[in-house]
């Protein structure tokens, strides 16, 4: 089962002089089962592709397959809430939707608003506060009173608890400290490994780009440019200069290293990657 | 989005537009008061026609302030019903099935409209042709005369204009909690009365949290940046009155005689 | 003389914990001083403490030699200016040109000098084509330098960045970075700089690293940034310089340098081609 832009356009306010087309001729399929990245300049759309992901837009034009839906223009699929079940989207800076009394409860709300019944919904919950890496001793605690990187594991809980298969993350790591986002980036590698969930990811930072995600998809200017496997689009600096990122370090050294006489024959990824190939060039 | 809201800024360069503001809240108040005298259909007609002027020189177009009245034709309607229910004064117009419709409910519905059009045309020549901030000056200045017995009219002034650059962001944050909010299965159209209070809650809640941190971090940059609330500031923008000003309150207030005349 | 003074400085919010606890250093004239640290280690609390936003426990602190207190709060404040995280929430003014002249205003700067001194610094923060818009209409990026031009305005001597470039696209950071260098350069402006972008720290004159309410580290990059281990101890992360020198190491290349990027490459090629 899918989930594919096809043709897709995306205007905002349509026949108004504001008028913007933020998406132009969007196909795209991303792979299942996979961690799959979103890079791109600001305004560049990667904020409304995600949002048609569970028709909080619709396209102007084109179709979006989403699982066993189809959503276009015409006809919204019959029911938007059980979509919203199966594809869990969280916006940035999370813990901006953190309203419940306990943490418990604010886990539960979603479970609740698609009628799971209570009990269930309170396991479902649990599991999920499990799943972010915070202990039993949180659940009565107010989501308020808590650290702002805890409030974000709450908040992203919050989805999981819905138990959707695709979890699409607006910058899930913006604001937080090296170690804070660190564990987050490990914490959607383990849904993805450990649970089986399809991860989309837009974000800014190429470091987790390089280190977490599988595939990247690149947009400029509401089109998509670029989609392939991260180890090729890492390969050489030429294609990620074209939007305007940093490099990740790695790449910046390899680089240096290349023009520096060095020969390297295997993609690398990692740093040990880069340490091995350098150590076999200098011994060899 | 679609069509231009009623009273918004629209940023043009005409007569009106460049009036001093506190002229133009002053002019706009006595064509308020003005409207208030019962000067007969013969007055709201020399009104109608002076606001008709304005608008020209406004550049705004009949067609647009008609477009924005609509959701006002409701309303009027409602109140034309009550009123043939309920006025029977005056001569009959017409009598069917045992309903008798009075002349004076028709008058008394008519007169509501023109003035309450008038009003509505009054108050968006000023809010149309001023900017929000130049507004907040102008109350500013006008209020200063009340700052001897304590009217804080300065920090009034500070708390509209804040409000004012507040406004497009706290809309930005609503429709962003209000779409986290869906993505969690918050449905504000169906559901029982009780979901739909939850479902109130999740936005208004994460809105105040939201907004309490955002005036505390406003506080601090507004404090860091050298402001002591009722501390003496000096006032970069400088209204100064031209010509302009003198013709147009001459204008309204020979316009303010001509109705007190005509209500003697 | 020294603009910043830190001497046992203690800071408590509900006076059971101290946030900032018996902290002691010193920002020297004209340096880039950066100040790093995990997520409620206690940095954005000794930037309010520092410019009188909150009220210390106790300790001291001296700006210019003169301590900080009630009275002459508005003595320091002129002295320091200081970019926050969020743009959204310091942007007082309802265009770019009402904003630079609040700060102004508060200082009772005279209305009709006012032009003057916005023009050049909204052109110093390359803004002047802006100048009437709103702030809704301004990037991230754009609303920072905007802060910067309002703080540049009212001439101070330290510039204090409480993570101000965290919350901006990489366009927007690099655009910030850029800026700050080329004020640190140019006025001689001494800069603390609260960050979490190794990158930036590496650059710096000096670094204090805090973690948990205390300063543990305080001195050169150069000699402390270059502890993989300890760094990870301290919640935070090496420069990934660093962490390929030690991943080199176990595999028996030894480096002289580790941080500067440049000196290990052209370090790298040398032992490659004397094979």
């Amino acid at each position: 089962m899918p989930i594919a832009f096809e043709k897709v356009n995306f205007k905002y306010a349509p026949n108004t002089p504001f008028a913007y087309e933020a998406l132009k001729n969007i196909d795209l399929a991303f792979e299942m089962g996979k961690v799959t990245a979103i890079i791109g300049p600001t305004g560049s759309g990667k904020s409304t592709l995600v949002q048609h992901l569970n028709a909080l837009l619709l396209p102007s034009e084109g179709t979006v397959l989403v699982l066993d839906r189809t959503i276009t223009n015409k006809h919204k699929p019959k029911e938007l809430k059980s979509l919203r079940q199966r594809v869990g989207l969280v916006f940035q800076f999370p813990e901006y939707q953190l309203f419940e009394e306990t943490i418990l409860k604010d886990i539960m709300f979603g479970p609740l608003n698609f009628k799971v019944p209570e009990a269930q919904a309170k396991v479902l919950a649990m599991n999920a506060l499990k799943l972010v890496g915070l202990d039993e001793s949180f659940a009565e605690k107010s989501p308020l009173d808590i650290s702002g990187g805890q409030k974000r594991r709450v908040a992203i809980a919050g989805i999981l608890a819905i138990d959707p298969d695709v979890l699409v993350l607006d910058e899930p790591t913006a604001g937080l400290d090296p170690q804070g986002s660190k564990a987050m980036m490990e914490l959607f590698l383990r849904l993805n490994k450990e649970n089986g969930k399809t991860i989309l990811i837009v974000t800014h930072d190429m470091e987790h780009v390089i280190n977490y995600c599988d595939n990247v998809v690149v947009m400029k200017d509401g089109e998509v440019i670029n989609h392939q496997r991260v180890t090729d689009y890492f390969e050489r600096k030429t294609q990620v200069e074209d939007i305007q990122m940093n490099l990740p370090q790695l790449l910046l050294f390899k680089e240096a290293l290349l023009d520096g006489g060095f020969e390297f024959k295997q993609p690398m990824r990692y740093l040990e990657d880069l340490a091995e190939a350098i150590s076999k060039e200098i011994k060899r | 989005m679609n069509n231009i809201a009623l009273g918004r800024y629209i940023p043009l360069n005409t007569f009106t537009h460049k009036l001093d503001p506190r002229f133009k809240i002053l002019g706009m108040l006595i064509l308020m008061v003005s409207v208030f005298f019962p000067s007969g259909f013969i007055g709201y007609g020399v009104i109608a026609a002076f606001v008709l002027i304005a608008l020209l020189f406004t550049k705004i177009s009949l067609k647009m302030i008609l477009k924005s009245m609509k959701p006002m034709i409701f309303m009027l309607s409602f109140l034309f019903v009550i009123n043939s229910l309920v006025i029977r004064t005056g001569y009959v117009l017409f009598n069917i099935y045992g309903f008798t419709l009075y002349s004076d409910a028709v008058f008394q519905t008519l007169y509501i409209m023109v003035r309450l059009t008038l009003m509505i045309v009054i108050t968006t020549l000023l809010t149309v042709s001023t900017k929000p901030m130049d507004l907040t000056l102008g109350i500013e200045d006008l209020l200063s005369p009340f700052k001897k017995i304590g009217l804080p009219s300065h920090e009034i002034a500070m708390m509209i204009s804040i409000a004012l650059r507040f406004i497009p962001t706290l809309i930005d944050e609503t429709n962003r909690i209000m779409k986290a909010q869906a993505s969690r299965g918050v449905d504000l159209k169906e559901g029982s009365f009780k979901e739909k209070i939850m479902a109130i809650l999740s936005l208004i809640v994460p809105l105040f949290v939201s907004s309490f941190q955002r005036a505390e971090e406003l506080a601090d940059a507004m404090e860091a940046r050298g402001y002591v609330v009722a501390q003496h500031r000096t006032r970069y923008k400088q209204l100064k009155p031209t010509y302009r000003d003198t013709v147009m309150m001459g204008g309204v207030l020979s316009l303010l005689g001509v109705i007190i005349w005509l209500s003697l | 003389m020294n603009p910043i003074k830190v001497n046992h400085l203690k800071f408590s919010y509900d006076l059971e914990t101290d946030v900032v606890n018996d902290v002691s250093f010193t920002v020297e004239k004209g340096s880039y001083t950066t100040l790093i640290g995990h997520n409620g280690s206690g940095k954005s609390t000794i930037a309010k403490l520092l410019i009188g936003l909150l009220e210390k426990g106790s300790g001291e602190i001296l700006i210019d030699d003169l301590e900080l207190t009630e009275a002459n709060l508005d003595v320091i404040r002129r002295k320091i200016g200081i970019v926050f995280q969020n743009p959204d929430n310091q942007f007082i003014g309802a265009t770019v040109r009402d904003d630079i002249a609040f700060g102004l205003e508060n200082h009772q700067v005279d209305p009709a000098l006012m032009d003057d001194i916005i023009n050049n610094y909204a052109a110093r923060v390359d803004m002047s084509k802006y100048l009437d818009q709103e702030p809704t209409r301004l990037s991230g990026g754009q609303k920072q330098r905007v802060a910067i031009a309002g703080v540049l305005a009212m001439k101070p001597e330290i510039l204090i960045l409480d993570e101000a470039t965290s919350m901006l696209d990489p366009e927007g950071k690099s655009e910030i970075n850029a800026l700050v260098n080329a004020l640190h350069k140019e006025y001689g402006m001494t800069i603390l700089s609260i960050t979490h972008d190794i990158e930036e720290v590496k650059k710096s004159d000096h670094v204090l690293i805090m973690f948990e309410g205390k300063i543990v580290k305080d001195g050169l990059p150069s000699e402390i940034m270059i502890d993989e281990k300890e760094m990870i101890s301290l919640k935070l992360d090496a420069p990934f310089s660093v962490k390929l020198a030690n991943a080199l190491k176990r595999r028996g290349i030894v480096l002289k340098e580790t941080l500067d990027t440049e000196r290990m490459v052209a370090e790298l090629c040398l032992l490659r081609s004397k094979k």
